[in-house]
């Protein structure tokens, strides 16, 4: 208790007419207390969050990230050893890919030329990419990137290839299938590009 | 109050505690207006504290005061819970710091006579939530500034800047009368 001299006389006042207030409530409370003051007591609301709890939570949710990161990492490992075979091994790429074409005419051999080149400049860039792969795991991923992409393109380019040439084996006058047939003409800008 | 109504209250007695309900309602909402302003706020409070109440009936020992001043307490608590909560003891004094330089208090039995209890809230009222906490605390309930600071959690010296600067304002006899009608 505080010293009753340290209060003016407007606070004794203030005191008097306050400290046994009564006042009514606008209306009657007490079913919504009543049935509020009845429900039992839920021992999980219940419960303090104390300091010793909120360092247990803390633990639990860095030793949930941990496991989590481990297996990511697991599942990555994993995941990369399963690649790996794919871009370092370069003759399941190759004997998946179409034989040259057939030099019938002198068009189809120049078509199988090109095709032979594009074909030299992929196989020189797979070496390289074998060569970049033994450097870092980030080459690794760059390289295999790089390598898919360029077996894509080939591939794309010699089933066109196929099926140009398989229209010029059927056509006898190359002279005109060409006029006949511009799809040709495209082919051979796209090898020339 | 009865023993049996207490331990009636206790037991889950609707009985019992509509009588409990009916003898200290007015008290408990009383202290809830003081400290809250807000009629609908007060009420809200009011009624957490009588569920605090109610529940917790069976840990009041009478051996160490009456039940009067300790359901107050809980009234107390319970203002204080919601003014925290509601985030009205952040400093949201309005009034200029020259207003507090006037400490020099003519008498104010020369202007207020006999108070009305309306009169009287109606001026506690005008002070800022804090202020009024500690007014209330420190000289209606008759807390030290040391019991002050525990229970609102604020050091010592906040609670007697905020006494100063409630009866700096409760000084000022003009904006007293002004508040009262005079």
């Amino acid at each position: 208790m505080n010293n009753e001299k340290d209060i003016s006389p407007l606070e004794k006042q203030l005191k008097s007419k306050l400290q046994d207030l009564e006042m009514a409530p606008s209306r009657d409370f007490f079913d919504a207390i009543n049935e509020k003051s009845s429900q039992p007591k839920d021992p999980v609301s219940n419960e303090k969050t104390t300091p010793k709890n909120s360092k247990l939570l803390r633990n639990s949710l860095v030793i949930g990230t941990s496991v989590t990161a481990i297996v990511f990492l697991l599942l990555f490992t994993q995941n990369k050893e399963e690649i790996e075979p794919e871009t370092t091994n370069d003759a399941p790429a190759e004997s998946s890919r179409p034989e040259p074409l057939k030099a019938t005419t002198p068009e189809n051999q120049e078509l199988n030329e090109k095709e032979s080149i594009l074909s030299e400049t992929t196989n020189e860039k797979d070496e390289t990419v074998s060569e970049k792969s033994n450097t870092t795991q980030t080459e690794i991923e760059t390289s295999t990137i790089l390598t898919n992409l360029s077996d894509e393109v080939l591939e794309e380019n010699i089933e066109t290839s196929t099926e140009s040439n398989t229209e010029v084996n059927e056509t006898s006058n190359w002279q005109e299938y060409l006029n006949s047939n511009t799809d040709t003409t495209d082919l051979q800008d796209l090898f020339e590009e | 109050m009865n023993i049996d109504i207490v331990n009636g209250c206790i037991n889950g007695d609707e009985r019992s505690k509509r009588v409990f309900y009916e003898t200290y309602a007015n008290k408990i909402f009383g202290v809830c207006r003081r400290y809250i302003w807000n009629q609908t706020d007060a009420e809200d409070v009011f009624q957490e504290a009588f569920i605090s109440i109610f529940k917790s009936l069976d840990k009041f020992d009478s051996s160490k005061g009456h039940i009067e001043a300790w359901i107050s307490r809980i009234a107390i608590n319970s203002a204080l819970m919601w003014l925290r909560r509601n985030a009205k003891f952040e400093n949201n004094d309005s009034r200029d710091a020259n207003e507090y330089d006037v400490l020099e208090q003519e008498d104010p039995n020369d202007v207020i006579q006999d108070l009305s209890a309306q009169e009287a809230l109606t001026i506690i009222d005008s002070l800022p939530p804090r202020q009024r906490a500690v007014f209330n605390l420190y000289v209606i309930e008759g807390y030290t500034h040391r019991e002050i600071a525990e229970i609102m959690e604020i050091t010592e010296g906040t609670s007697k800047s905020q006494l100063a600067k409630a009866r700096a304002f409760l000084g000022k006899q003009d904006t007293i009368k002004e508040l009262i009608g005079e």
